[in-house]
């Protein structure tokens, strides 16, 4: 093993967006599940995440809801508001169960990564 | 909706499957009409064609953004690349050292120069691609069947290759290869003054063929030079890369020396002064044959061992990483 070399600014640039990408992933999921325990569609889901911190592109969000609603954690509908046709998103009961555990794991492992992090 | 949302819908739509092209688009369309109303709210006008464009760009290239829709194909998954890449770097690195090898072959034996480079310049067209085009094949299908590959291995763990560990036999293995090196190396220097040497009583009618004189000195030079790698390592044996990279470089020159008598007719002759009676021409013939055969399997051996050289190369440039 060579010992580790200084990484060029440009290339941890580029390491560093990967590693975010990554990391943020999995959380967006949660994220989105855990929002979806209240009834939303597209538009209004994307500004309570984004008040919340979490702004997320609709070109990612949309195409996340159908493969969530294809697991069968999402259900979905199409309903008027505001004289408006507007498609609905909700947890499916499904959804809710996997929730519960994801929310329980993401609490550990949050837990475990600080501890970690604190140690050093 | 204005034209130039009509048209980005238009072209998300075409890159949609059919059955639910026209369910994502009004979903999409709804959304941007609520970002452009809200827009045009806060700003108390209608939204200018560059403004619009903005709120467009948010969603993406339409094509990239009917892509996720789709499910997420690969040819290889994350689970066998680095297997793939290495399993490719290696075929291909073997197949050129053999290329170069044959065409350096040529060119010792007086084929024309255009022959041997117009042989490699055609390498990356012919047999690189069909190299490359195999392994991705082999691998695509074990990437579709990875999951019932994994649990049958995973059911027997004796199928599961694990590295083995560094023995102290290692030593004398490596001892035992310069001490069986040098006795070759000083075989092979007294042939010259004593033929006997070579063909035992039956000196007295076999001489060596001209092609013995022309690798003599070639076939000197690459058993010293792995005698010296050898010792190297002995020596200072974190150099075991040394070793990895040396062995590659003598066995691609004795390919080459093998390829070269490959395309000999004779590696044995009748002796100067000794008359060419029936049987002894056959017996010449019978051993040129059985040189051809052992040549050949020379060759098998030497292409293995450079791809097994290759493959450590390779695994340890990728640890090192």
């Amino acid at each position: 093993m060579t010992p580790a070399a200084d990484i060029p600014n440009a290339d941890e640039n580029a390491l560093f967006e990967n590693l975010r990408l990554e990391l943020r992933r999995g959380g967006l999921v949660l994220a989105v599940l855990g929002q979806l325990r209240s009834e939303h569609y597209g538009y209004t889901l994307r500004k309570a995440l984004a008040e919340r911190g979490l702004p997320v592109d609709e070109g990612t969000l949309y195409p996340l809801l159908r493969r969530l609603e294809t697991q069968g954690l999402l259900a979905s509908e199409w309903r008027e508001e505001d004289k408006r046709e507007k498609r609905f998103y909700r947890l499916s009961l499904a959804g809710q169960r996997v929730v519960r555990q994801l929310d329980a794991e993401w609490r550990g492992l949050n837990a475990s990564i600080a501890r970690i992090l604190e140690d050093e | 909706m204005t034209p130039l949302i009509d048209r980005y819908l238009h072209n998300v739509g075409a890159s949609l499957p059919s059955d639910r092209r026209d369910d994502i688009v009004r979903e999409l369309a709804e959304d941007i009409r609520a970002q452009v109303a809200d827009r045009e709210e806060a700003l108390g006008r209608t939204l200018t064609e560059d403004e619009q464009e903005a709120v467009l760009k948010h969603f993406g290239h339409p094509l990239a953004l009917a892509t996720r829709y789709g499910p997420q194909r690969h040819v290889i998954g994350p689970a066998l690349f680095p297997v793939y890449w290495m399993t490719l770097k290696i075929a291909l690195g073997g197949a050129l050292a053999v290329n170069v090898a044959i065409a350096i072959a040529w060119l010792v034996t007086g084929s024309p120069v255009g022959r041997a480079a117009g042989h490699l310049a055609s390498f990356p067209f012919t047999i690189g691609v069909t190299v490359f085009g195999w392994i991705t094949l082999i691998f695509a299908l074990l990437d579709l069947n990875l999951p019932r590959l994994l649990e049958h291995a995973w059911a027997d763990l004796k199928v599961v290759a694990l590295p083995r560990p560094e023995g102290k036999g290692r030593r004398w293995t490596l001892l035992a290869e310069i001490v069986g090196g040098t006795i070759f190396l000083l075989w092979w220097l007294s042939i010259p003054r004593s033929p006997v040497l070579l063909f035992g009583p039956a000196a007295a009618f076999l001489a060596p063929a001209p092609i013995f004189d022309k690798l003599y000195v070639p076939i000197t030079v690459i058993w010293l030079a792995s005698l010296v790698v050898l010792w190297a390592v002995l020596l200072r044996p974190d150099w075991a890369r040394v070793r990895t990279i040396g062995r590659f470089i003598t066995d691609t020159l004795s390919l080459v020396l093998a390829l070269i008598l490959l395309r000999t007719e004779a590696v044995v002759q009748l002796a100067p002064g000794v008359e060419a009676t029936d049987k002894l021409v056959d017996v010449v013939r019978f051993i040129n044959a059985q040189a051809r055969i052992v040549v050949l399997i020379w060759i098998l051996a030497t292409t293995w061992q450079i791809l097994q050289s290759a493959y450590r190369i390779v695994t340890a440039s990728s640890t090192d990483r």
